[in-house]
This record gives structure tokens, sequence and C-alpha cells, in this order.
């Protein structure tokens, strides 16, 4: 979160006048002349503005009988954790509207309709957005808007036309008026002057044009009916609530949800069933106890969260038949029809201590689907509507822009829950410096690191396992640094080296088979700093290290079998290096960088390279490179040749061929203070740097940058924004790269960068 | 609607009325509870009507309130914000403030008009008016991770456009 305040002190200033002698001689107004009609805000501003007096009066009027009680329901068998298809739900596509704030939105074969207030102007357009690409199609300028504030959203589709409710005061018109628009033309061939009221919700199908409104009173809902074929207005039927919310109609029925007042001020929803032949009330349940005021008409259901999880009504005869059902039930997950019975429940960011996520919930009441990981901040917003043809459901934001969350069906491959681009899973329970990742074929292992200004290495490791989606403590190893470096040999684990001199020639290995770590024996190396590793498949080459020039470990070597936990010395390299990456090409292990003095110092104006043949256990120079030898990062590429780049985001290929580097080329990121990072995902490179991602395909050539993600988090300081997470430990995991990342702490004004409580993120990205 | 009578409250072993605790929150936070509505409001008429109002319910109520203060911000905040919706709705546009402001303040006022309203609501009451997320919740009606966002965001834009306007 952005943590430094606006300096709002110059209101200070202001004088103010005093009120205090119109205080005492004011009449509080009438509350829903002043009171806010925001749903969330009126549903508390109610119990403030309404005597005492009045509230028990109306509590008795309302509840002559008790709302019927949903009675709970043993959830059906099928809802099992055996039986829910794990998902993936990522956002895919967002529309900037370039205006104020979406406020409601439906979708029909044209597309999806967005309404879109103008900011401080009356009214806004009704936009036409493509179903597959995003691309706003049509504009629709409407005179008024309806508010999103109410859950229906005063939109809907049916009878061929785009309906809205919206406020016809302004306009010469009735309190409450309703646009046709023609979803074909795109123009607005109609607006139906219906009444009084201030406008809620619409809904339109062959039972008729049903609009929902609430009286200025505060003490009744209406609801008028409209023609279907003629569009005047028939009869309007009184419902005895307030601060309208929804109308529905579903299984022979209208459905209307309001606010109504009990004696102690509070406002619980009530859902009517309504006849529409007469408009006499059938039924009414209580949402009481729940946070999530809305409900969800799905062919023959009525779903809606109360008392402790989410429920179903059979719409034909008002009984509960499914629930509770214990999901997120917080106050901005939405709950969007599936049209066939069933409903999604979208919980974007909502609710601190609730599970984020998206679960499909099939009309008999199992969990059938739901994601793994999360969406991402861009679900966080008002689920509006779910398209069959995308699979994917419409989310508006609460400014300017609409997204996509599209669920993928799952595959075998373990990241299934991951889409294209960003996907954010629960980070791991420590944020460790210096962690090292290691991805095992079906999960990561995080291993090591420290958390504290001594650098005090934490034994502990921790492993991801993307089909669960979660971190486990696994057993502590037998000791760990920080630094260190991560392989994976097929069947083992190994952690070597590392900042802790002491641990700087040994290792631990870990064995997911057999949740067992043992320690891997000492190298045959002089003691010292560093070194790069590099396993061949059989072997972890060990070269390079020592904090001076001069420094025996400059130029020697060794090798690990971790089938027998024996090393064998190599041959010293021709060139000394101690500030180097090195990489693998499936027939030499090959290191580049430099020799630099304790102060950072390189001793050539290139960086260099050498390279091991373990079959002839010899050692040959690369031709020097024409990268900056501060820091560089090095992969080999699926043809066998290499790639490199460094410090100052100059990027080279290495043909062993003709043993020549390209010309370098310019990776677009910007000029920073960090040392840069690749993996090889695929056909995909992908760079990292300070909070900065890009990639390219095999060529290493065509660079783009990756916005969004872990990149995009930011935090404020005294001077400025920064990325939050300027360091992360990335591993190829499959076909994804997994980041994680410990983000920066401000600490007056101070940005720290491995302080104490720093936050910790994961993410992956899939090219 | 039925104006209480003047009731009687102990209050650190003295009796006081309910009209006498009011009067101490008013003198003691009224002002910056107005300043806090002219920030979220950007009209110095509807933060009085909203202060005004507020008080007058609070005090309507007599004792049966007992957190006068954390009462006057939640309410006057809600009518202010139902009074900037319905204004809204009017095509008569945003009034435009008449009062003699410091020099920053209409700097401030402009780029806080260009701030979601939750966002701005959050801002204000958070970092201004010094409420806890709790209470930001309470108002806006949502999670206090959802404060969190809009704290964020609203803090974020805010810095860009007063950077911008420095400019």
């Amino acid at each position: 979160m952005t943590r430094t305040k606006p300096d709002l002190s110059p209101f200070d200033r202001v004088e103010t006048p005093d009120l205090w002698d119109r205080i005492v001689h004011l009449d509080p107004r009438q509350p829903l002349e002043t009171l806010p009609v925001d749903r969330r805000i009126g549903t508390i501003a109610l119990a403030l503005s309404v005597s005492i007096v009045a509230i028990g009066f109306l509590a008795l009027a309302y509840f002559r009988s008790e709302p019927k009680p949903a009675q709970p329901v043993p959830s059906p068998s099928g809802t099992s954790a055996e039986s829910t298809l794990q998902v993936a739900a990522s956002i895919d596509l967002i529309v900037d509207t370039g205006l104020g704030f979406p406020e409601g939105a439906v979708i029909d074969e044209q597309g999806v309709w967005v309404a879109v207030n103008a900011g401080d102007v009356v009214g806004g357009d009704l936009l036409r957005i493509d179903k597959q690409t995003g691309a706003i199609k049509d504009r629709v300028a409407l005179p008024t808007l309806p508010g999103w504030d109410f859950g229906g959203g005063g939109i809907t589709s049916g009878l061929g036309s785009i309906w809205l409710t919206a406020s016809g005061r302004e306009l010469g018109h009735t309190a409450t008026v309703v646009y046709r628009v023609d979803p074909v033309s795109a123009t607005l061939v109609e607006t139906i002057d219906v009444g009084d009221g201030s406008p809620a919700d619409i809904w339109v199908d062959e039972t008729g044009i049903w609009v929902l409104s609430f009286a200025e009173t505060g003490r009744e809902m209406w609801l008028y009916e409209l023609d279907p074929v003629t569009h005047v207005v028939l009869g309007r039927h009184t419902i005895p609530a307030s601060w309208a919310n929804t109308v529905a109609a579903a299984g022979g029925a209208l459905w209307v949800l309001g606010s109504t007042d009990d004696a102690n001020g509070a406002q619980p929803e009530t859902l009517f069933r309504v006849d529409p032949t007469d408009g006499s009330i059938l039924d009414r349940f209580s949402l009481a106890g729940g946070e999530n005021f809305a409900i969800a008409p799905s062919a023959d259901r009525i779903w809606f969260f109360a008392r402790g999880g989410l429920r179903a009504l059979d719409a034909t005869n008002g009984q509960e038949i499914v629930g509770p059902l214990s999901l997120p039930d917080v106050c901005c997950a939405g709950l969007v029809p599936d049209e066939v019975g069933g409903v999604w429940v979208v919980n974007g960011s909502g609710g601190e201590d609730a599970e984020r996520g998206v679960w499909h919930v099939g009309r008999e009441g199992a969990i059938e689907e739901r994601s793994k990981g999360t969406p991402g901040r861009e679900a966080d917003g008002i689920a509006a509507a779910f398209d069959q043809t995308t699979n994917s459901i419409w989310i508006i934001h609460y400014e300017r822009t609409v997204a996509r969350l599209t669920i993928s069906m799952p595959s075998s491959e373990p990241w299934n829950a991951a889409g294209p681009g960003w996907t954010e899973l629960p980070a791991p329970p420590l944020a460790l410096r210096g962690a090292a990742l290691v991805w095992t074929g079906d999960q990561l292992i995080l291993f090591g690191g420290t958390g504290d200004y001594e650098a005090t290495a934490s034994v502990a490791a921790f492993a991801f396992d993307p089909t669960v989606g979660s971190w486990s403590r696994l057993p502590d190893p037998p000791s760990a640094t920080w630094g260190s470096q991560g392989f994976w040999t097929g069947t083992e684990a190994l952690f070597w080296g590392g900042q802790d001199p002491s641990d700087a020639l040994g290792g631990v290995a870990f064995d997911p088979s057999t949740q067992t770590w043992r320690t891997i024996a000492p190298a045959p190396l002089d003691p010292g700093w560093g070194g790069q590793g590099v396993w061949t498949g059989e072997e972890l080459i060990i070269f390079g290290g020592g904090i001076h020039v001069g420094d025996p470990r400059n130029t020697q070597a060794a090798a690990y079998d971790p089938a027998s936990d024996t090393w064998r010395r190599l041959p010293d390299a021709p060139t000394g290096l101690n500030r180097l990456s090195g990489t693998w090409t499936g027939r030499e292990a090959v290191f580049l960088g430099s020799l630099q003095t304790v102060n950072g110092v390189p001793q050539a104006e290139e960086a260099l390279g050498v390279a091991y043949d373990p079959t002839l256990n010899a050692w040959r120079p690369l031709a020097t490179s024409p990268l900056n030898p501060q820091a560089v990062s090095i992969v080999a590429l699926s043809d066998g040749g290499l790639f490199v780049w460094d410090y100052l985001r100059s990027g080279s290929t290495y043909d062993s061929g003709s043993a020549t580097w390209s010309d370098p080329i310019e990776i677009p990121l910007r000029e920073s203070e960090c040392w840069p990072q690749t993996v090889v995902v695929g056909e995909t490179i992908f760079a990292w740097y300070c909070s900065q991602a890009a990639t390219s395909d095999a060529s290493a050539r065509s660079w783009k940058v990756v916005h969004g993600g872990i990149a995009s988090e930011t935090v404020e300081t005294g001077d400025g924004s920064l990325a939050l997470f300027q360091t992360a430990t990335l591993a190829a995991a499959g076909d994804v790269v997994a980041l994680v990342g410990e983000g920066i702490t401000i600490q007056d004004g101070t940005p720290c960068f491995g302080c104490p409580n720093s936050p910790a993120a994961f993410w992956v990205y899939r090219p | 609607v039925v104006r209480a009578t003047t009731p009687r409250w102990v209050q650190d072993g003295e009796v006081t009325s309910a009209r006498e605790r009011v009067e101490e929150v008013y003198r003691a936070r009224g002002a910056r509870l107005w300043r806090a509505l002219l920030a979220f409001t950007a009209d110095p008429d509807l933060a009085s009507d909203a202060v005004g109002e507020a008080f007058a319910q609070v005090l309507a109520r007599g004792d049966e309130v007992q957190d006068v203060e954390g009462w006057v911000w939640r309410a006057s905040f809600r009518i202010a914000a139902g009074d900037l919706k319905a204004r809204r709705q009017r095509p008569s546009g945003v009034a435009e403030p008449s009062y003699e402001l410091p020099d920053e303040v209409p700097h401030l006022i402009e780029a806080l008009r260009e701030v979601s309203p939750n966002q701005r609501l959050a801002v204000v009451l958070h970092d201004y008016g010094d409420r806890s997320t709790d209470e930001v919740a309470a108002i806006l009606g949502c999670s206090r991770a959802t404060v969190h966002v809009h704290l964020s965001q609203g803090r974020r834009r805010l810095r860009t456009l007063l950077e911008d306007s420095d400019d």
C-alpha cells in the first residue's frame, strides 16, 4: 500500500464557521432528503437518521409476521473437495472506458454493455464492448444513469433491447424513467416516463417490464409494471421496505431485495417473493447475518448470502434447497448467475481474512469449480455478468475501467491455475532475503534466506504445491544460509554456498520423496566467498569466487556427484572470476563475469568467459564479450547458443560454432541498481531487473517489457515512488516463471530492503 | 421528528446534559470535521450543512449516542456523500467554493476532486480526520482490506496530481 500520507495540513488554516447556534435551532431533516442513496452507505445511514420511534413503528408494520428464516439444508454429497474442478481464473482484458465510474453492466449477444458516468457531469455513456477483444464498439450518450450502488445495477437486457432505469426529474420527465436502447443500431430509441420514486433497478423478460424504485419518504418501495409491448405503465405495487436494491423474475414470481428496519436501527436486507399478478407478497426471507447484500437469479434458483453462508431458494416455491455453503461472504464479493441455475462467487479483495478466488456452485449446490490462487488486484470490483461464450466474468471497477476475468479449464500441467500473464499466488510464510528457490517438477522449494539486519539465516524451508495452491513447511534443514544457490538433480534439491563464510563450502540436499535432508560433503576448495554453480545433469560444477583479486578461489573449480556424495577437484580455469554467472549448454558449463577488487572495480573492460567440458575435463576461454563486466546474467538457449545481458541492459548472443558474440542490443528496461537475472521458459527468455521484467523469443532480439503483476507494486517514500519488490528470487518452473519477492519497507520515509516485517509476494508469469 | 428532552449524563463523576456533551465535542472537533468535509465535498456550504445536520441529529438522540464524536463523523460524511450524489444528478453542475481560502487549499481541493469519491473519502477521513480504517470501512460499507486499497490508490493518485500541478 502507498504509505505516505498526502499533506492536507493547509486545510488547518481554513477559517471555520461557528455553527453551534444554528445546530441547536435546527430540526433534523427527513432522512431520505439528505442521507446517501448509496446502498452500501445507506443501509447503515438510515439507522442514524430515522428516529427510534419511527423505526419501531416501521419494524412492527413490516414484520407482522417474522421473515421466514431460510432453513439450513445439508449440502449435497457431491460437494466435496474431490469433486471440485480446479480452474484458472485470470484477468486477461482491462478496458479503459475513458469516462468516470462504471455503474452497471449486462451481456447480450451484441457484447458487454456498460453504463459509465461522465464524472461530475450528469449522464454518461452506455458502452458496447466486444466480448472477445475488449474493443469499445459503440457509445450511446445517456442524459442520466443508474447507480451501481443498487444490486441489480439498473441495467438489463430483454425483449430485444437494453434497458436502464435512471432519474428523469432533471429532464422534465417523471422522477423515474426507463431508457430503451436498440442493441443492433446502438441508439437510444425510447425514454419512458414511469412515475415517482428514486430509480433502483429494472428487470425485463417475457413476464413484463418491472421497474423498482423507492419512495422519498423512505417507507416503501414501488414496483412498477410496464406493458411489454406498448411500454405503458400498467400499475404500481407497494412493498413495505426502503432502499430498493434488486428486482428479478424467476420461477413464476418476482423477487425483490430491499432494506427494512428493525427496532434496533439495523437494516437487515429482506428478499420478497411477489406474485406478479397482484403484487401480493408470497414470502419474505431475511438476509440478516450476511455481509454481501445481493441476490443472483439463475434460471429457477435465487442465490444469496445469509447467516453464515451461500444459500439458494427454489424460485418456484421459495423453499431453500442449498446451503449454507461456506464461501467468502464479504461486502465486496460478487455473485454472478451462470444462467443455468448455478452461480459464480468472486472475491477479488473484499475481506481481509476471507479467502480470495473464484468458485462456481452448480444448481444443486456442489462446488463444481474453484480457482487456485487469486486472480490479482484487478479482480477487485463488482462482478457484474457472466459470458458463457468466453467463459468469463466481467467486473466493473470503482473507476474508469472494466475487466474480464476468464476461467480456464484445467489441464494436467501443474500450473493450470495460472493463465497467461501474471498470477498472484499466496505469499511464502516468511519474507526471506536471499532464499533459494528450486522447481522439482511438481513443487517449488524455498530454502534459507535471512529476514533481519544481522543476516541470521533462517533454518527453515517451505514447499509450494501448485496443485494445492499453498505453501507448507518442510522439515527443518540441518543448516541454512542465505544467498545460496539451488539445483534440482531429478531426485534431490541441492543448496550450495551462500553468504555465511562458515557454510560457504558446504550445503544441504532435500529428497522430497522421503522428506529428508542430508548435509553435503564440504567442497575441496579453499575457503572463501562466492563461486557459481552449474548443474550438468550429473554433477554440480562449482567455479570461481574469492572476495579479492588474487584470491586462490578466483580460478578454482570442483565437481560434486550427489549420487556418491563426493567431490572431485577440477583443473584451475585459465581465467579467474569472482563476480560471475553460469549456465549449462548441454555440453559445457559456461561461466561469464569479471574479476573485481574488494571495492568492485573490474580488472577488465568487458565481461570475460570460460567454459568447462566435463568429458574432456578441460577449460577453454571464450571470446571477449562486448558486455559490461560489472554484473551479467547468462542463459543457454534451446539452439545451443548463449544469451548474456549486463548491468547496462545490453544483451548479446554467443554462437559457439563461430565463437563470436553478436552486436549488443538494448533491452528496454530502465537504469537502476540491480544484478540482472534471467530464466528460460520454453522458447521465452524472461529478464528481471529491479522490479522490471521483459521477455523475448528464443532469438533474444525481440524484447518487450512485461507490465503488471509483481512489477506493478509500488510504495511511496519521502522522495517519490519506488518499486515495492526491487528484488525477487526467480526460478523456471515448468512453463511458468516463479518469482518470490521481498519488498521494501519504509522507515521514517527511508526505504529499507531486508528490514524486519518486509512484505512478501509470490507471483508466476506465464508467457 | 421527535426532539429529545435534555437527558442527564454522568461523565467523570459529573452530571452533564447530553447537549453539553455534544457541544463539547463540537467545540473540540467541529472545526476539524468541517475542514475534512470541505476537503471531501469542495463546498463550504455543503460542509456546513453536513456538520449542522449531523450535530442536530445527535442532539435529537439525546443520551442514546455515547460516542458522540465517532457518530457525527460517520453521520456527517454519509450526509455529505448523499448530498454530493444528489447534486451530481442535477444539471446545475458543481458549486464553486466562494470562501476565502488559504493559498494552497484551492489547489488541494482541485486535486481531491480528481480522485474517486471512495478514494477521496478514505484519504480525507483516514489521513486528515485521523479516523481508523475500521471507521472508514464502516462508512464505506466495505472491508478494511478494501479501505486499504482505496487509501493506497487515492494517495498515489493525489500525489501524482499534486506533483503534476507543481510542475
